[in-house]
């Protein structure tokens, strides 16, 4: 024995003591001993932890499948591109429908970075099946005179048949968007077989050459039937005057073309005219969810939370049972500190333990919902630390009071039964 | 018969007037005196028994003793330490390395191994656990549980786990063993060998001294330190 070898210096501050030796405890030791202290009573620590798994997978599922959800979203916006912007007339001062002027297209299309320029064209007619259906029963279908490069600007894919060319642009033909093809109950089929589909379109029987399958950037095609520009003319009475003008240029270039559109497309009335990008509704719907987002993570918060008490009324009576412990450890050297570290160390390990569990099956949850929606899985790495982070926090929060508790017994009171 | 021919020897324990006061501040009537200034001295060696009815304070001088409860008046030297100005620090760390306890209720972690156990002994002490291990078993073989060494307390009879508690508080050879009732808890046979397994240990050179309230069991102990109201009454060494 070397009991009045010097030691090193320690927190008393009467000389009697500077030649102790020091109680200490290993911190290997002080983990192990937190790690019994669970192990003696696992159901009580699996019922504790529960609160915070529950918690943490709350948190980690909610950061996970939101963040899956706009890789989806930007996977989808980066196979659509964001490079289209569409310019349409508002309304005249007037009242009523503004009108872009007829060389509108020609004139974006001399817009330095402009790769692509197409025009819509409102037309005032109306379409059904046969002539003797009853007008109301087909409406909502708006007939548009498109020019041929709208396939192409817009990215619009056939479904089934041929979209506008050179040749079937001279007679009565049009291209249905997918709803309007729903609407007037026109088939893949009835395309498909050697009969002429017809449809009457502005008391003038139009043959239905192709349907568009459903265009995510411009909903607004999927309701409309489209006609070539002449033959709107010759049969229709177009005016010529575009409504909607479609353009595309090169990604980086998109800022300076938005800042001349207008200008260029109605050089006299450019106030009236409305600029968007279509691929902004896209992604603003990922950040719509953010709302939804914030209300489940107040909902994991609140399971934390739950989940600490659950911790704290744990270790609360856990350091009334083991007073014996208590005292026994004091007896053999233990100090206050010792001792308050210890239950501080399990109340952690349990709300650890219970943060580990939650953020295993956050992620499952995340792997199996976006897995069943098709969205790529998504899980950023600080969601996990972040919400194994809080886990200390809380074991912390919720174990330094009956901890303090425990160490500030006396010892002669922890040992007496 | 206090001051004896051990005085030569190293003292372990030196008490001088110490009293400790229950209660005090508060009624009268709730007031306990339950040491009534105590002056001892307990030599490197020796194997005493300090008896006394219930509620003469017995257990009140051993946990002073034992630096669980700081007494109210007076002096107290542990192996030449002077205890009664230490902070709470400072007198775990005399705990851990001046005294080993014995508790009539054994306070063994039923969780634990025997060896666990012992080794327990060590934990505050800052030795490496793969040496407090090896001087638990060695602590064991002392008391004659060599066999036993990976048996829980609930494996064990209870003079087993008496031995156990015992080898805990010998395993780092402390200056001083403070045992409280040690064969409270036992029946006639296996007191019978705790009192000749404290002998054996006393016989190696380690000091103990033993609380009870037998006078018969008392009788049994080299010296007998009798307490009665907080005082000590007689002191008596039997010439060997
Ligand atoms: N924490 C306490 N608060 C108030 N009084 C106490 C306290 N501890 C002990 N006492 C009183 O001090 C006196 C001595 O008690 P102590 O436990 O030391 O006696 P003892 O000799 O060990 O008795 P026993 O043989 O029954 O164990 C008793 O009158 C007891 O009531
Ligand atoms: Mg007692």
């Amino acid at each position: 024995m070397n009991q009045l070898s010097p030691g090193p210096n320690h927190s008393s501050n009467h000389p009697q003591a500077l030649n102790l030796p020091r109680a200490q405890l290993a911190p290997g030791d002080a983990t192990r001993i937190a790690i019994e202290g669970i192990r003696a009573r696992p159901l009580r620590a699996a019922l504790a932890g529960l609160g915070i798994a529950l918690g943490v997978t709350a948190l980690v599922a909610v950061v996970g499948l939101s963040e899956s959800s706009k890789a989806q979203i930007n996977q989808e916006l980066d196979a659509l591109g964001t490079n289209l912007l569409t310019a349409t007339a508002g309304n005249s001062f007037g009242g009523g429908q503004a009108q872009l002027p007829q060389d509108a297209v020609a004139m974006v299309e001399r817009i330095g970075p402009v790769q692509q320029a197409a025009g819509v064209g409102n037309i005032n007619a109306s379409i059904y099946r046969n002539d003797k259906v009853d007008p109301i029963k087909s409406g909502g279908i708006g007939v548009n005179a498109a020019t041929r490069s709208l396939k192409d600007t817009v990215g619009l894919v056939i479904a089934d048949g041929q979209w506008l060319s050179a040749i079937t642009e001279q007679f009565p033909t049009t291209v249905l968007g997918s709803t309007a093809a729903d609407r007037l109950g026109i088939t893949a089929e009835l395309i498909r077989s050697t009969n002429p589909t017809q449809v009457w379109l502005g008391n003038h029987w139009f043959t239905v050459i192709g349907l568009l399958e459903p265009s995510d950037l411009t909903p607004e095609l999927d309701s409309s039937a489209l006609v070539s520009w002449p033959a709107a003319e010759k049969y229709l009475s177009f005016d010529g005057h575009p409504t909607t003008i479609y353009e595309t240029s090169s990604d980086t270039s998109v800022d300076a073309v938005r800042n001349v559109l207008a200008a260029t497309v109605s050089p006299s009335a450019p106030d009236e005219v409305q600029v968007s990008r279509p691929s902004d509704a896209l992604a603003a719907k990922a950040a719509t969810d953010a709302a939804f987002t914030g209300l489940l993570l107040g909902l994991g918060a609140i399971a934390l939370l739950v989940g600490g008490l659950g911790v704290a009324n744990t270790m609360v009576v856990s350091v009334l049972e083991r007073r014996q412990e208590i005292g026994l450890r004091r007896a053999l050297g233990a100090t206050r500190r010792h001792i308050r570290n210890q239950f501080l160390g399990e109340a952690v390990t349990l709300s650890v333990l219970g943060g580990i569990a939650g953020a295993v099956l956050g992620i499952l949850v995340t792997a199996i919902i976006a897995t069943f929606n098709g969205w790529p899985i998504s899980l950023p790495i600080w969601a996990i630390s972040a919400g194994l982070g809080v886990t200390v926090l809380v074991g912390i929060v919720a174990g330094i009071f009956p901890a303090s508790r425990g160490a500030k017994l006396p010892p002669t009171a922890a040992l007496s039964i | 018969m206090t001051g004896t021919n051990l005085d030569h020897r190293h003292l372990v324990l030196e008490a001088d007037d110490l009293t400790r006061v229950f209660g005090e501040g508060g009624t009268e009537a709730g007031r306990v005196v339950a040491l009534d200034g105590v002056s001892l001295t307990i030599a490197a060696g020796e194997l005493a028994a300090l008896v006394g009815p219930s509620g003469s304070g017995k257990s009140t001088l051993m946990h002073v003793f034992g630096c669980l409860d700081t007494p109210t008046g007076g002096t107290l030297k542990i192996n030449g330490i002077g205890v009664s100005l230490l902070d709470d620090n400072a007198l775990s760390a005399v705990r851990a390395h001046q005294i080993g306890f014995v508790f009539q209720q054994f306070f063994l972690n039923q969780t634990q191994t025997a060896i666990e156990n012992v080794a327990d002994g060590l934990l505050y002490t800052g030795i490496p656990r793969a040496e407090r291990t090896r001087r638990a078993s060695d602590a064991l073989q002392r008391v004659g549980l060599g066999d036993r060494l990976t048996h829980r307390p609930s494996e064990l009879s209870g003079g087993q786990r008496q031995r156990v508690a015992i080898a805990r508080a010998v395993v780092g050879n402390p200056p001083l063993i403070l045992a409280d009732e040690p064969t409270g808890n036992l029946d006639s046979q296996a007191s019978a060998d705790i009192v000749a397994l404290l002998h054996a240990l006393n016989y190696e050179g380690t000091t103990i001294v033993v609380v009870t309230h037998d006078l018969k069991l008392a009788a049994l102990f080299p010296r007998q330190i009798q307490m009665r109201d907080g005082s000590i009454v007689a002191d008596v060494v039997a010439q060997p």
